[in-house]
């Protein structure tokens, strides 16, 4: 499934399977009751999700490429919006499966695309990046209509790693940051179309989940990074890797999760096995 | 090559080489048990070879039966499917939440707290220095062995290859260790120094440790652990007062 953002802009969403067939919540005014209630269950109502961005212009880049559950599903999209056109650019935001795991089964079906990679450390070839294009922080492609610059991935997980930002539309891709977990019936709806609204509780159920060291935050740090990104790129839209995309109030969105870091610091982390019902299962 | 750090546990130490004078472990720790043996991490595509001959000398006829994945990412979980091909019979243990996106087989699923794998128990511990959410650190009861994914690593020189701490001249370089955090771990410059020194050491007072066996450094033998634990926090408090001099000059 794929939706545009803006021209030239899609947005592909890959959704894993929900919980929420065993909970008796019939509309979305009783599944926002319950979750304010029962804020844990969030995960098990929602999804975790993810997204890639192909931004199609004079050329054409692709900002990561969806779970290794989904290699079909990206390449028919990429079928179906670039028909007989190919991909320029491959970017990977960083090495992660959920995000790079489809690189060779892309660059297979798209021989001529060019793999990007942020230069950070010397250990690329761990990764199969040996043979990519190493961009450094402030490198910028031009696509024809829209720019794209490789900017310093605020809150990164993992080592190699970059966010992106598109100046035309100002869209900041945020990768791990801004996730949240999604209902089912808001796959490819923007924020500001989700009913019963957005409330800190999501954001803070996946970054107290997954960016676990908000726990030892100092938040005049975090604070000042976000400003500085406010700043910097005044961006119109939030594009991230494991939410929706948000195409307005960007800012108050990251203002928000200012809040969000400051109770996972005061709340803890959350539980890796808390918000998930598993089968504990043993030899 | 495999080193013998405890009665049926064996580091394989594997080398990246970052550049001629400093080098990256991409190691894994076989674990002998009362039916086989356990795998701690499966190692890097680029160590393949070794790591599966490696095994099969130490495990001779019998079965390797279990592997604990610490999280999914490639240096750790990449040979997963060519080793469970060799070894059909083990099972898999992992935290990740969802195996088909984490491009894992089915597995047994891992959250913190005691766990008996093959009949030995272990503690399983929310990784505080990690580069995935769900990374767990393993306590081997039985050793006392902790085993620490990404965390508590370190760069070494080309002769600390297969050195265990007591083995290096001088002890694990203070360099390398903050080289390591600063480079593996960007995110410790914007974290609150103190705050997670206090928690490395809730770990450290609840559990005695004889070794800390790390995926990317040399394994610690219990009479370094101190320094190195001086070491790493002053790595951290180094990065924060980086983060605001730099803050101060912006």
């Amino acid at each position: 499934m794929a939706r545009e953002v803006v021209e030239g802009v899609h947005w592909i969403q890959e959704y894993t399977s929900s919980q929420i067939d065993e909970y008796d919540l019939d509309t979305p005014e009783e599944v926002f009751s319950y979750l304010k209630d029962n804020p844990d269950d969030w995960y098990n109502i929602g999804a975790n999700t993810m997204s890639a961005y192909l931004l199609q212009d004079e050329k054409s880049l692709l900002f990561d490429t969806l779970s290794p559950a989904a290699e079909d599903q990206i390449l028919r999209e990429l079928d179906d919006i670039l028909g007989s056109d190919g991909l320029d650019y491959l970017v990977p935001s960083h090495t992660d499966v959920q995000h790079a795991a489809n690189s060779f089964a892309i660059l297979e079906a798209y021989p001529d695309a060019e793999l990007i990679s942020p230069q950070w450390g010397e250990k690329h070839d761990l990764y199969h990046l040996q043979d990519a294009r190493f961009v450094d922080v402030g490198t910028t492609l031009e696509l024809g209509r829209f720019t794209v610059e490789f900017i310093e991935p605020t809150f990164p997980d993992s080592a190699i790693h970059t966010w992106l930002f598109e100046h035309t539309e100002r869209i900041l891709f945020t990768v791990d940051w801004f996730g949240f977990p999604v209902l089912p019936d808001e796959t490819l709806r923007f924020v500001d179309e989700f009913d019963g609204g957005f409330t800190l509780d999501r954001l803070y159920q996946f970054h107290a989940l997954v960016v676990f060291w908000y726990q030892y935050a100092d938040l005049d740090k975090v604070d000042r990074e976000i400003d500085h990104l406010i700043e910097r790129f005044e961006p119109m839209m939030l594009a991230p890797a494991h939410g929706n995309v948000a195409r307005k109030d960007a800012v108050e969105y990251m203002e928000m999760i200012k809040s969000v870091a400051a109770n996972v610091r005061d709340e803890g982390r959350i539980d890796i096995a808390m918000n998930k019902k598993f089968d504990r299962g043993g030899e | 090559m495999a080193v013998e750090l405890a009665d049926g546990t064996y580091w394989l130490s594997k080398c990246f080489e970052i550049t001629e004078t400093s080098h990256l472990h991409v190691s894994v720790y076989l674990i002998e048990n009362d039916r086989g043996f356990t795998l701690i991490d499966t190692g890097s595509h680029n160590h393949l070879a070794e790591i599966e001959s490696e095994t099969r000398e130490i495990v001779g006829d019998q079965p390797v039966n279990s592997i604990v994945l610490s999280h999914i990412d490639l240096p750790h979980a990449e040979n997963v499917s060519p080793l469970m091909e060799r070894w059909p019979g083990a099972s898999l243990y992992s935290a990740a939440g969802n195996p088909a996106t984490a491009g894992i087989p089915d597995r047994i699923f891992l959250g913190q707290g005691p766990k008996d794998i093959s009949g030995r128990r272990y503690e399983f511990i929310q990784a505080p220095l990690a580069d995935r959410q769900h990374t767990l650190w393993t306590y081997d009861t039985t050793t006392e062995i902790l085993f620490t994914a990404d965390g508590l690593g370190n760069y070494h020189r080309p002769n600390q290859c297969t050195a265990v701490s007591t083995e290096i001249d001088g002890g694990i370089e203070p360099e390398d260790i903050y080289r390591f955090h600063k480079y593996e771990l960007r995110w410790l410059r914007l974290v609150d120094p103190e705050k997670i020194c206090a928690d490395l050491d809730t770990i450290f007072d609840e559990f005695d440790v004889e070794y800390i066996a790390p995926i990317h450094g040399n394994p610690i033998q219990s009479v370094d652990v101190d320094d190195y634990r001086s070491d790493l926090y002053e790595s951290i408090r180094r990065l924060d007062n980086e983060y605001w001099e730099a803050a101060e000059t912006a």
